[in-house]
């Protein structure tokens, strides 16, 4: 990013003349490109082809398969791994930006002491004296706060570090963990067991405050699952059911049929009065003597709740009851309960016994903080946790930090708790490391390496080796030693080499459990939750504090392409305002952007303000991740710190007199704005963008999404291409499958070096992502419970391209296969061709985005695509690399293409399969048959421009006795 | 006037730098203001790299790692030898028409500008070079096991170099499964009727 920020244009072209005329021309002289071969070049190997290695990428205790794509030895892109079982080649934002992460040049660099460069050498011998006087005092002292991961070589060389330090303390510290969850399945079953939602073969899906299909544990696998059960063929097909409770909106609550905001203290008292009154009803839950004291509900409310309890009762073992990670353990138990009482354990929920996991726990995180203020502990070791950042509330870490006398981050970043450190360790990516894990169902995966590490660094198992007495043994022996007592010992040599190749352990699924139900705990549990609940009548804003879809808990702060993905329904980016709901915010006089003080007890924060359709009245949403305070040039000091509100309920807020303008990429949120242009006496009269239909018009009208658009006159001012190659390509966006997680736009943006701009160039409306996903919220609907529409909208490829007509210098040109292609070396950059593009999919580089690229950030680039200067105009080309890759293989092969062979980026990533890509002029293709579906429409179909992306229809199955009034 | 003479200076610099730009030959590389895209900031097949000590941007396979499509193959696959002494003595491969033919092109191509088309030494390189390039149907090397006809291929003997790359260790063992066919059948032809 090469924008001068402070600078107004003539201040920058005096700077630009001045420096062209003192740099002369020397500096002006064409590069000297070198040519620098192979030495020995590796086997099988041929320079710029692409290949592919399969690997995994931990995130807390869960994990997923990818698919590295490796050009000469360097990852340049990441996808999910095809074989992988639950992720079935599908990926989800982390997993796109890996390479990000990789080659982020502000990485941690060396090993640091005291802040001062050292060496691995130097720490080695400074931890082996630690390491003896520990191993005398048998690690009395010695403590250990992790992040939490599942794996099964690491859990093995904790317990021999249990086993040398019996008296070390561990704790695993995860700000946004799943305990809640675990307590709750133990309140209601005994036993803590890992849950797995399997909404392929759920028809009702009730969310309690969760977001199963977004910033929840196993989100991908649950977003794949829903849209398999949620795609239909035809209007006979049947439709699953989303109801959604909850107090923000979020990605689940924007695609919910069913939608309920409340704030959050009536949320248990919701779960409460289901329990009763599916008890009512003959469920056999708790025991008689159990009858809760229920909050009063109006009217409406109880209908609706006997509604859900009616509908669940009606779909046993195919319904769901959910709950989100930051309720309290008791309406998880609550949800436990119902799941089992219904049958539906088993079926669409199945439970896991916990397996090689380093499970989060924050009461010993608690008693290791004691302990550490009590001045017990000597020596702490922070390994990948970063406490200073998610656990300072009050200044409680840096207090405890002064107790302890030395302290060891181990980390990715010099970051909060490196900054205050004795020692920093760089923690290697874990693209550069041999490793393995275990994901949720007991899948287990190895890591291996893409590329030896940029910066030196010490891989979790070097750590832990280190940490175990073993520090001489390489990575690989010990991953290999864990892996012979779990591969076939007669042919290790082949099952290792087929793991590699897979990436994950084919006969490693857990067994699911199916757990009885304790009722006394529960109604125990239930009884003084129902108390407490009944009491809770908050005076003050309610608080709900989340985790960012975007950066989830902060740990991807540093990645910009995250920062500037936008959130899908704020669609603001670059910071996390505070989301109110419209009559709070009346309520406080604050406007769009105003800036608020945030006061919990002592605590105080200042943050901008967001009106947030759908956010339950008197509450406050804000957003984990954001407000980093380490040097790096993305992540630090974007938004706002939230953490210091940990733990609180209730807020008091008061209006400043400044304001922030917000960066968001969408500024309307109506699909009919005043101002915007309609076409004055068009007939057939414009039809709204995102067309939807409940599923009982669907099925009086199938066709209700494309019925005008058919009879228009083929009337059109431009000259027809000439259409005559062996494919046409066309495109089907399935808008009834879309979830409007963005997906599809980050994956673009890695495959075709799509630039980010930062957050002045987005407020200036000059973001560059080729895919935006517009998100309306439908007129019609209760402005606190919004309809929600997403729309990916990118080129459309349009067979009578307007753009096409008006660039002087053809640089925007039609190829004979339907391709609307760009020729950037000819572009001028006159903008015309934007301007007369009707769905304002073409982007400009206002500035060269990419001149001071770092040498690091230069290998993320994807060779095969052209990375654009200033003044060039870019867009949406299909992925026209993958095309011809595709086309050349065939032809090597000497076969035709074969339909679904070639994928772009945005159908590939899509966990939910909306996107469609394929030949047109067959007519056995999948997008021919997705374009023959009845509620395949054009986008401003009235233009007569022959777009070759087109939508199918969404499908809504609303819960008519839900509806209001 | 004072003011004059700096500028009069710089416009008599700009005419000398301008002059030496014209007359003088330059070892340096043209003078090229818009770059235009001609050089991009990404990494691509053999080029050059200032942030790795070597200065290649192409980096070393991992030994260990496995990529995806690579079958896995017994380590006398890949070396053609059975244990430290002894070679295979088959071809560990399906062999068909399909192969034979491969086989043949790869010997045409890679193996023939030394040991001749008709592989018997006879070759362009050789006799201007003045090599000793052994005759393939000589009794000796028609004796070699096949495994040892891939060590050599696979290692390089003598003045011949290997041929790990550019051809695999399927393509090594087509090459050689054609040779073993051919010098069969050059025996059979050879052979006195019995």
């Amino acid at each position: 990013m090469s924008r001068p920020n402070d600078m107004d244009r003539r201040q920058w072209m005096k700077a630009t003349a001045a420096s062209l005329a003192l740099a002369g021309l020397g500096a002006c002289r064409r590069p000297v490109e070198k040519i620098i071969p192979y030495v020995i070049p590796p086997e099988e190997r041929l320079p710029g082809s692409a290949e592919y290695f399969a690997t995994s990428m931990p995130m807390g205790l869960d994990s997923f398969g990818l698919l590295v794509e490796c050009h000469d030895g360097r990852p340049t892109k990441v996808e999910g791994n095809d074989r992988h079982p639950t992720i079935q080649g599908r990926s989800n934002l982390w997993m796109q930006n890996a390479v990000y992460g990789l080659y982020d040049p502000d990485r941690s660099r060396s090993f640091l002491s005291n802040g001062q460069p050292s060496s691995e050498a130097e720490f080695r011998k400074v931890w082996s004296a630690l390491e003896k006087r520990f191993f005398e005092s048998r690690g009395e002292g010695l403590a250990v706060l992790s992040d939490a991961f599942a794996s099964p070589t690491l859990s093995r060389l904790i317990d021999r570090f249990r086993e040398r330090f019996p008296k070390s303390q561990w704790a695993a510290l995860e700000p946004a963990s799943d305990e809640n969850r675990w307590e709750g399945i133990r309140i209601a079953t005994g036993r803590t067991l890992q849950p797995v939602l399997r909404l392929e073969r759920a028809e009702i899906i009730v969310s309690l405050g969760a977001d199963p299909l977004q910033t929840e544990t196993g989100a991908l696998a649950n977003a794949i699952g829903f849209s398999q059960r949620r795609s239909i063929a035809g209007p006979d097909d049947r439709l699953n059911r989303l109801y959604v409770i909850e107090s923000g909106l979020s990605l689940t609550g924007a695609n919910a049929d069913a939608r309920w905001a409340v704030p959050p203290h009536r949320l248990p008292q919701i779960g409460l009065a289901l329990l009763e009154a599916l008890r009512q009803r003959g469920l056999s839950i708790d025991p008689p003597h159990f009858a809760p004291p229920l909050a009063p509900f109006a009217q409406e409310e109880k209908r609706k709740i006997e509604r859900l309890a009616e509908v669940l009762l009606a779909h046993r073992g195919k319904g769901v009851v959910t709950v989100g990670r930051s309720q309290p353990p008791a309406l998880h138990a609550i949800a436990t309960a119902i799941d089992l009482a219904l049958g539906n354990v088993g079926q669409t929920v199945e439970f896991f016994p916990w397996k090689d996991a380093n499970l989060p726990n924050r009461a010993g995180v608690e008693a290791m903080l004691e302990s550490m203020e009590a001045g017990r502990v000597n020596t702490l070791i922070a390994l990948g946790a970063n406490p200073a950042y998610s656990m300072n509330v009050g200044g409680r870490w840096d207090r405890a930090r002064k107790k302890i006398q030395s302290l060891i981050h181990y980390g990715t970043y010099v970051d909060e708790t490196a900054a205050g450190a004795d020692w920093h360790l760089p923690e290697s990516h874990f693209l550069e490391s041999w490793g393995d894990v275990r994901a949720y169902e007991g899948w287990r995966g190895v890591i291996q390496p893409t590329i030896l590490p940029l910066f030196g660094g010490l891989s979790r198992l070097g750590l832990m080796n280190l940490l175990s007495g073993q520090g001489e043994t390489g990575d690989l022996e010990s991953l290999v030693q864990t892996w012979r007592e779990l591969l076939p010992i007669a042919d290790f040599d082949r099952s290792w080499h087929n793991l590699l190749r897979d990436g994950y352990d084919a006969h490693s699924r857990s067994t699911p459990i199916t757990p009885t139900l304790d009722k006394d705990s529960l109604a125990d549990v239930t009884g003084r939750l129902a108390r407490r609940a009944a009491q809770t009548i908050p005076n003050k804003a309610e608080v709900i504090l989340e985790v960012s879809p975007m950066l989830h808990d902060g740990r991807f702060a540093a990645i910009g392409q995250l920062q500037e993905t936008p959130d899908p329904l704020s669609k603001n980016c670059w910071g996390n305002p505070v989301f109110l709901s419209a009559s709070l915010a009346q309520r406080h006089g604050l406007q769009n952007g105003q800036i608020a003080r945030f006061k919990v007890e002592k605590q105080r924060v200042e943050a901008p303000i967001r009106v947030l359709p759908g956010v339950a009245e008197n509450t406050a949403i804000f957003r984990l991740g954001y407000g980093r305070r380490f040097e790096h040039r993305i992540a630090q000091g974007i938004g706002t710190d939230f953490s210091l509100l940990e733990g609180a309920s209730s807020i008091e807020i008061e209006p400043l007199d400044r304001f922030e303008e917000p960066v968001v990429t969408q500024r309307y949120d109506s699909m009919r704005q005043p101002g915007m242009p309609v076409l004055s006496g068009a007939n057939p009269p414009p039809r709204p963008l995102a067309r939807s239909a409940s599923l009982e018009e669907y099925q009086q009208n199938p066709g209700f999404a494309g019925d005008p658009d058919r009879n228009l006159p083929n009337a059109t001012i431009v000259d027809h291409p000439n259409l005559k190659g062996a494919h046409q390509w066309g495109m089907t966006i399935d808008l009834h499958l879309c979830t409007g997680c963005s997906i599809c736009s980050l994956a673009c943006q890695t495959e075709n070096n799509v630039p980010i701009v930062g957050p002045e160039e987005v407020r200036l409306g000059r973001e560059m992502h080729w895919i935006r996903i517009d998100r309306y919220f439908e007129e019609k609907s209760d402005p606190s419970n919004p309809e929600v529409r997403f729309q990916p909208v990118a080129c459309m490829h349009c067979e009578d391209a307007p753009c096409e007509e008006v660039c002087p210098v053809q640089a925007t040109v039609h190829d004979q296969e339907g391709l609307n292609a760009m020729v950037y070396n000819r572009c001028i950059g006159t903008r015309y061709c934007s301007n007369n593009c009707p769905y304002k999919v073409r982007r400009f580089n206002y500035f060269n985005y990419t001149k001071d690229t770092p040498e690091t950030l230069k290998m993320a680039n994807n060779p095969d695509v052209t990375v654009r200067f200033r003044g060039v105009m870019e867009k949406c080309g299909y992925c026209l690399q993958r095309i011809n890759a595709g086309k050349r293989t065939a032809k090597a092969e000497k076969r035709p293409l074969a339909d679904g062979e070639i994928i772009p980026a945005c159908a590939q990533a899509c966990p939910s399969q909306a996107i469609v890509f394929g030949d047109l002029s067959d007519p056995e293709s999948l997008v021919s048959k997705k374009k023959r579906d009845l509620r395949n429409y054009a986008l401003l179909a009235e233009l007569n421009i022959k777009p070759r992306t087109t939508y199918l229809a969404k499908v809504n199955n609303p819960d008519p006795d839900w509806r209001k009034g | 006037m004072r003011r004059r003479i700096p500028l009069l200076g710089l416009l008599l610099a700009c005419f000398t730098l301008a002059g030496c730009l014209r007359g003088c030959t330059s070892d340096d590389p043209p003078i090229h203001l818009i770059r235009n895209m001609d050089t991009q900031p990404r990494y691509r097949a053999q080029s050059e790299s200032r942030f790795f000590y070597d200065g290649m941007a192409m980096r070393p396979r991992i030994p260990g790692t496995v990529a995806r499509g690579e079958l896995y193959q017994e380590p006398s696959f890949l070396s053609g030898k059975i244990d430290e002494t002894r070679f295979l003595t088959e071809v560990p491969l399906e062999i068909d028409a399909n192969a034979l033919a491969r086989g043949r092109e790869i010997f045409q191509i890679q193996c023939a500008p030394c040991h001749g088309r008709r592989g018997d030494g006879n070759s362009p390189t050789a006799r201007l070079g003045k090599l000793p390039v052994p005759n393939l149907f000589d009794p000796r090397v028609s004796a070699l096991p096949p495994g040892e006809i891939f060590f050599t291929l696979t290692q390089g003997k003598g003045l011949m170099p290997h041929y790990r790359y550019p051809l695999d260790a399927q393509a090594r063992w087509e090459t050689v499964a054609f040779l073993k066919d051919w010098q069969k059948r050059k025996q059979a032809e050879t052979a006195p009727a019995p």
